[in-house]
């Protein structure tokens, strides 16, 4: 069933590869049309989503881009540069993935000295929404991490990705409000693909969802689905694991 | 072909959210021993490769536009020109897909050429992501790669799923027939990497079997230890 205040919630992000640029036009403009929380593209698609955001833009839909993103294996000097793009086309906010290297090894001071210089390119202009990998990390890791942005003075922070094994759970998500909730804005990303999971995570603390399925949890129609036999990108009928 | 051969065909790669600098070591010392072409790691490896490696000679790919590789051609070259002065000897990015989906040849054509450039001398492999492609658009695509003087084509990135019969996800990884394809879409004018979830010596041999020139995985060394 459709739900207004569910899309209000939603981010798309159409960058992944087996998308035509048909699809990625078309995910653009009805996430704007639907008022979806935020779009978000990746570095060679800032052109068209500002192109799309003149015609639709609804006052109220944020455009964003990635940053190192999932890994943060880019360097540091490739992810100030790529901040500093997205300040020059006017995005509202970078999605950035943090050093996850440095983090496994908990030299915790490089992932500061890091996140600094980006939020430093970002000028204030661009919202910073730094991940923090709870699928893969230890509380104690992410806690670290969110110490660390909370102290750069940064107000919300993405949960995960959704691009490899791992699923967020409704337990990161109230370990996350609890600890870091009056501090966080907590969107939710990493294979969130039922509702009833995340209006738990609503219940929980979670703001907005970063989801490939925006489309078929707010009730609007299917997902994009890639059928590996004719190699086509179409909406069609749900096929993964709930 | 002995271990000694299969080593000198052979990258050990750690592309990861997981791994520690320790890994990174290890890698490291792993390709010293076992004698890997090259690794390839994550652009912000690149300075503890360099220290543990404390000057001695090793292959070092750097991974770039990873893993999804929508950027503009200036922005590859950005990080190329970057990767490179941080120690990088080979380069490997991801190609534009949605481009290649699209049928935006020149487009295609432009990214090739301005990372080329940005290259320079070094070995510069591109990243196909076969299990998206038409065979179509795998023969564009290499053919382009060929034109434009591309050294090596990847098979896969290797970090994508795809849901089972019970709905579960699994990572998708090379076939032999994806080495075919972009085996006989080059024409023998640029190298064949396979890659892409290489987890043992039977898929190793299966993929040599079906054309690859080079093979990389993150179990270069337990494949390299157990070959036969």
């Amino acid at each position: 069933m459709y739900d207004r205040d569910f899309v209000k919630r939603a981010i798309t992000s159409p960058f992944i590869s087996y998308l035509s640029e048909d699809i990625v036009r078309q995910e653009l403009v009805d996430g704007y049309k639907n008022s979806v929380r935020s779009a978000i593209i990746a570095p060679g698609q800032c052109d068209l989503i500002n192109e799309v955001k003149v015609e639709y833009g609804n006052g109220y839909s944020r455009t964003g881009m990635v940053v190192g993103y999932p890994y943060g294996g880019m360097s540091t000097n490739m992810k100030v540069y790529l901040t500093k793009y997205a300040r020059e086309k006017h995005l509202d906010e970078i999605d950035v993935g943090f050093n996850v290297t440095a983090a496994a090894s908990k030299d915790f001071d490089k992932v500061r000295e890091e996140m600094k210089l980006i939020v430093e390119a970002a000028g204030g202009e661009v919202k910073v929404i730094p991940m923090l990998w709870m699928v893969k990390f230890p509380f104690e890791i992410v806690d670290e991490l969110c110490r660390i942005y909370v102290d750069l003075g940064i107000t919300s922070v993405k949960t995960s990705a959704g691009i490899h094994f791992g699923r967020m759970q409704v337990e990161h998500i109230e370990w996350l409000y609890h600890n870091w909730g009056d501090k966080l804005e907590i969107e939710v990303a990493g294979k969130v693909r039922s509702r009833e999971i995340a209006e738990k995570m609503v219940e929980e603390g979670a703001q907005f969802f970063h989801m490939g399925s925006w489309r078929r949890l707010s009730g609007i129609g299917q997902d994009i689905q890639f059928d590996f036999e004719t190699k086509e990108t179409k909406y069609g009928e749900y096929q993964e694991a709930e | 072909m002995t271990a000694k051969e299969l080593g000198g065909i052979m990258g050990g790669r750690i592309l990861e959210s997981y791994y520690d600098y320790a890994h990174v070591s290890n890698l490291v010392y792993e390709a010293l021993d076992l004698g890997f072409e090259c690794i390839q790691v994550f652009p912000n490896m690149l300075p503890k490769v360099r220290e543990v490696l404390n000057g001695r000679s090793l292959e070092i790919c750097a991974v770039i536009s990873y893993p999804h590789g929508i950027f503009l051609p200036e922005q590859k070259a950005f990080e190329i020109g970057d990767a490179i002065e941080a120690g990088a000897t080979q380069v490997e990015f991801v190609v534009h897909n949605i481009n290649v989906r699209s049928g935006n040849w020149e487009l295609v054509r432009d990214e090739f050429r301005t990372c080329r450039k940005a290259a320079g001398g070094h070995v510069l492999k591109a990243i196909l992501e076969c299990e998206w492609l038409t065979d179509e658009m795998i023969e564009t695509v290499c053919g382009l790669a060929a034109e434009e003087g591309i050294d090596r084509v990847c098979t896969s990135i290797g970090v994508y799923t795809r849901p089972d019969e019970n709905k579960n996800d699994m990572l998708i990884g090379v076939e032999p027939e994806d080495v075919r394809k972009v085996k006989a879409a080059v024409r023998g004018k640029v190298k064949v990497v396979a890659q892409g979830n290489i987890d043992s010596v039977s898929k190793c041999r299966e993929l040599l079997e079906a054309g690859a020139d080079y093979i990389s995985s993150e179990y270069a060394a337990d494949i390299l230890r157990n070959w036969e």
